[in-house]
């Protein structure tokens, strides 16, 4: 039986949060009334001409470097002709010759565990569309999202599965949302849309088959799904002797399976000119530099330097990646403290986001320095996990140093050493007849008597300690 | 600037409006707004190809017979706040395309030298607004010459500035890369006036450059090299020729130094013209298709009734353009045709560029000869050719200005002046110099038969 191997390519489409549209002044607002944020540039009104914003340019600048692009200095606008109803011009502006970056690349890791570089073949300007709604026979148009900025992300055919795609769409998920700030990231409204090309050839060839394209698999929950039913299907399809067939398909989530949307007759003709109401778009190096400086550190450099500079666990890793805003929290409550890393890492990712949102991290009211000296109470063993659980929920609700709470609380006021070990002693001497069964061999006993004991140290002992303490007193009792 | 005054400027558009059909839309005197300013007092005619809040735009076409502008023009904008005021639009060919103003689906305009006579287009509206004295100035665009060919027929000044030096902000778009708004007056002077006011960089055109000074300069004819192009000779009509001499000769008397250039290329200019102009034109017009301000005509869907309203309300000529440019457009003729006119086109340029290396001005005639017989209209192709002189500027961007130049057979003939890119202020001194020294229109209106001029 022959082995198969995919061919994956990803488009994914970025809207750009601006405060205006892409060539004209309109508020960026698409959840506005319908129609209210149009104009005649955007409704494609006769003698209106588009004027090209620049805090588009300076974001979609600093997408390419994060997406380690080349940034070309000079790029072209062009005009894709095609008629739909929702295309206020019907033609869209876009960046067909010279896109404004060129040749980037993402890590995803393989199957086989290693990281491996997806290639970015193009990364263009462009502006979105009008939005439809069908009521009845008839269809509405909502032009509020016409002329919105948009960027699309082309990669080389280099992915291998669904997982494979997944983690690449959620990492430029997480680059445009979390990283850079530039999009809205609600995948519900369209932020950001994914379209997969798809095609199978044996494993070990190079030879690129017929493709399909899968539209709209824009959800974390089903993009994997979905492009690894149409590899299915696809391979059933050769196996049983059939040939592929060129065609659009969308991916039914109910059914769990790729649907013919549109069969391609043919390459569509765009007929693509350069746009003369714009003429080509020049940068400067220095431009382009000074942008590279606002950038923030990148998942894939990121993750390797937490790994190294922490040591922490890769679940905690994930969960930094994916939460800047966690992550500098983290690192805040690291850079503050005597605390050990990991202790601090564990408060973080597990109590205090039992009780955040990390989604909304920036809201959290708990200074990071407090979690960094509760991890330090823990880790000198001044207070117990109990205690610590309990100093936790003072300390969001007091919003107190926990420090302060402990020394301001005597149920916090951890004994000492000496105290532990009169403590020790006197349990011991209390309790003749179990000290002599448990030197008679009932080593099991000694649960009992650190039991009595931290009940008589009224839990402000460290239990490691005390049953050390109880052990030794027990053993001296030998001689 | 010397106005007409409005009275008398009404008292002409209910004389011989009718007759000449240069307004398709006349605000009403008792509606105008008087405006202070340096252009107060002037009646501004305007092309209806460019927008004026609240007064129609048809762009000569059925398609647009009820769509009234959203919004106003920046040129229109920045004459109306130095006084001016809009009197009216005036006719064109069908979305400009066209060198007769016999494509409007709203009747020919007439020569007001002879009513038999085509004023020249797709600006004849505007010219002969301006020549029959039913506006003080107008505003027309020029996209292969459409603002200097009728200038010429109709015996008066027609402008193109260097591309971007009016905003294209309110025009509707023909083909971008060409068109420029332009000015059509009786006197070079008047000319200076509103480019002083309406010129320069505007936020919302790209394309839109800062001006020139158009302050008057002194003109010394003894120290301009005027360069004339052999090639254009053979394609000069007799109608034309004599007038050209004179004027040269009248050149050369005052000490200019006349340079003979050689434009090798002249005779690709029509074909380059006629791809990219089409092809932008296909995808500008793509956005009249029914749905949002156009008339529609029902279809059961968005294909059916875009190809319904596009199939029934362009023109024959509008058609023919759009099918030409998605022609040339199309993946498998891209490259010869698209790209190679695009190619030619720099190749034109750096021509140009060369001349103005040697010159201070190229003289040529505006047209072939004087204004045709409506009736005797040349054939398409024979109308495309009518563009020869005019076109080279569009392509190159430069500024060019068709004046006045004697008459024969009682009918007006243009010559052409271009300069080097931005060279603008040159043109019109040297037009004023003209004015006085060879034939202006205020000479040649008295040869006139009409009683409209």
């Amino acid at each position: 039986m022959t082995r198969y191997e995919a061919v994956i390519g990803l488009e994914i489409h970025v809207q750009i949060q601006t405060a205006t549209k892409a060539f004209c002044r309109c508020e960026g607002d698409y959840n506005a009334p319908p129609n209210r944020n149009i104009c005649p540039v955007c409704t494609g009104a006769p003698g209106a001409l588009p004027v090209l914003s620049d805090e588009f340019v300076a974001r979609a600048v600093r997408l390419c470097l994060a997406l380690g692009a080349r940034v070309n200095l000079l790029s072209t606008f062009d005009r894709k002709n095609y008629f739909y109803p929702d295309m206020p011009k019907n033609y869209q502006i876009t960046q067909f010759f010279t896109p404004i970056g060129s040749e980037g690349r993402l890590l995803v890791t393989g199957a086989d565990g290693v990281e491996r570089a997806i290639g970015i073949e193009r990364i263009h300007m462009e502006e979105d569309t009008a939005r439809s709604a069908h009521l009845g026979e008839r269809t509405l148009l909502n032009f509020n999202r016409a002329g919105l900025p948009l960027i699309e992300v082309v990669s080389h055919p280099d992915l291998k599965s669904g997982e494979e795609a997944a983690q690449y769409f959620k990492k430029i998920y997480d680059i445009a949302v979390k990283y850079l700030g530039i999009c809205r990231g609600n995948m519900e409204e369209g932020n950001l849309r994914c379209d997969a090309n798809i095609s199978i050839r044996p494993a070990g060839s190079t030879a690129l088959n017929t493709k399909t394209e899968v539209k709209n698999v824009n959800s974390f929950a089903f993009i994997a799904k979905a492009i690894d039913h149409e590899i299915e299907r696809q391979i059933a399809i050769v196996e049983a002797g059939g040939e592929v067939e060129s065609e659009t398909r969308l991916w039914n989530p109910k059914l769990k399976r790729t649907e013919t949307m549109r069969k391609k007759s043919g390459r569509n003709d765009y007929r693509y000119f350069n746009e003369p109401d714009l003429g080509p778009l020049r940068i400067t190096a220095e431009f382009v530099e000074e942008l590279r400086t606002t950038l923030p550190e990148l998942p894939d450099d990121k993750r390797r330097r937490l790994r190294e500079a922490y040591g922490i666990n890769n679940e905690q890793l994930d969960l930094f990646i994916g939460y800047p805003a966690v992550c500098e929290y983290f690192e805040r409550a690291s850079s503050s403290a005597t605390a050990s890393f990991s202790t601090i890492a564990a408060w973080t990712s597990g109590e205090l986001l039992r009780v955040e949102d990390k989604e909304n991290f920036g809201a959290v009211q708990t200074p990071p320095e407090h979690i960094a000296s509760l991890a330090r109470l823990i880790d000198t063993k001044k207070v117990n996990g109990p205690q610590a659980k309990e100093i936790f929920a003072i300390m969001r609700e007091t919003g107190s140093d926990p420090e302060e709470i402990v020394k301001n609380d005597p149920r916090f006021t951890a004994i000492g050493d000496d105290e532990t070990a009169a403590i020790a002693a006197a349990v011991v001497a209390d309790h003749p007849a179990e000290t002599e069964k448990y030197l008679g061999g009932r080593e099991n006993l000694l649960g009992f008597f650190v039991g009595q004991a931290m009940k008589r140290a009224k839990g402000k002992a460290d239990p490691a300690k005390m049953s050390e303490l109880v052990k030794k007193e027990l053993t001296n009792r030998k001689k | 600037m010397e106005t007409l005054g409005v009275k008398d400027i009404y008292g002409n558009i209910a004389a011989h409006n009718g007759a000449l059909n240069a307004y398709l839309q006349v605000v009403p005197e008792e509606r105008l707004k008087p405006g202070a300013g340096p252009l107060s007092g002037v009646c501004l005619g305007v092309k209806d190809n460019i927008a004026v809040a609240g007064l129609q735009l048809t762009c000569g076409s059925k398609l647009l017979e009820t769509y009234v502008a959203p919004y106003t023009a920046t040129v229109v904008e920045r004459l109306v706040a130095a006084g001016a005021t809009v009197t009216g639009k005036l006719n064109l060919d069908e979305f400009a395309m066209g060198s007769a103003t016999t494509y409007s689906a709203y009747g020919d305009t007439k020569n007001p030298w002879d009513e038999e006579r085509t004023p020249g287009g797709s600006s004849g509206g505007s010219a002969a607004a301006v020549a029959a004295k039913m506006c003080d100035i107008a505003l027309g665009s020029d996209t292969g010459g459409s603002v200097r060919q009728p200038a010429s027929y109709c015996g008066i000044y027609g402008y193109k500035p260097t591309y971007g030096t009016l905003s294209r902000y309110g025009l509707t778009a023909f083909a971008s890369s060409l068109d420029q708004i332009g000015i059509l007056a009786r006197r070079p002077g008047h000319i200076r006036e509103l480019m002083q006011v309406a010129a320069g960089r505007d936020g919302r055109d790209a394309t839109s450059i800062e001006a020139p000074s158009f302050d008057a300069q002194a003109f010394d004819p003894a120290k301009m090299r005027i360069g004339v192009i052999a090639e254009y000779e053979k394609n000069m009509g007799p109608a034309v020729r004599p007038a050209y001499d004179r004027c040269i000769e009248t050149l050369k008397k005052a000490g200019a130094t006349i340079v003979p250039l050689s434009f090798p290329e002249y005779d690709t200019v029509i074909s380059v013209y006629q791809v990219i102009a089409t092809a932008e034109a296909s995808a500008n017009l793509a956005r009249f298709d029914g749905i949002r301000y156009t008339a529609r005509a029902e279809g059961c869907s968005f294909r059916e009734t875009t190809a319904a309203s596009r199939g029934r309300w362009f023109g024959a000529e509008v058609k023919r353009r759009i099918l030409l440019g998605t022609w040339v457009l199309s993946r498998a003729y891209y490259d010869s045709y698209y790209l190679r006119a695009a190619k030619v086109r720099t190749v034109i340029l750096n021509r140009w560029k060369e001349f103005f290396g040697k010159v201070d001005m190229v003289l040529t005639p505006a047209t072939a000869g004087t204004a045709f017989k409506r009736a005797e209209q040349p054939d398409t192709f024979a109308l495309y050719l009518e563009d020869l002189f005019t076109i080279p500027a569009n392509l190159t961007g430069m500024p060019a200005i068709a004046f006045p130049a004697g008459t024969h057979d009682r009918l007006p003939v243009g010559l052409q002046l271009t300069a080097d890119l931005s060279r603008d202020g040159l043109l019109l001194d040297a037009a004023a110099w003209l004015e006085k020294n060879v034939m202006g229109f205020a000479t040649i209106e008295r040869g006139c038969r009409h009683d409209a001029i």
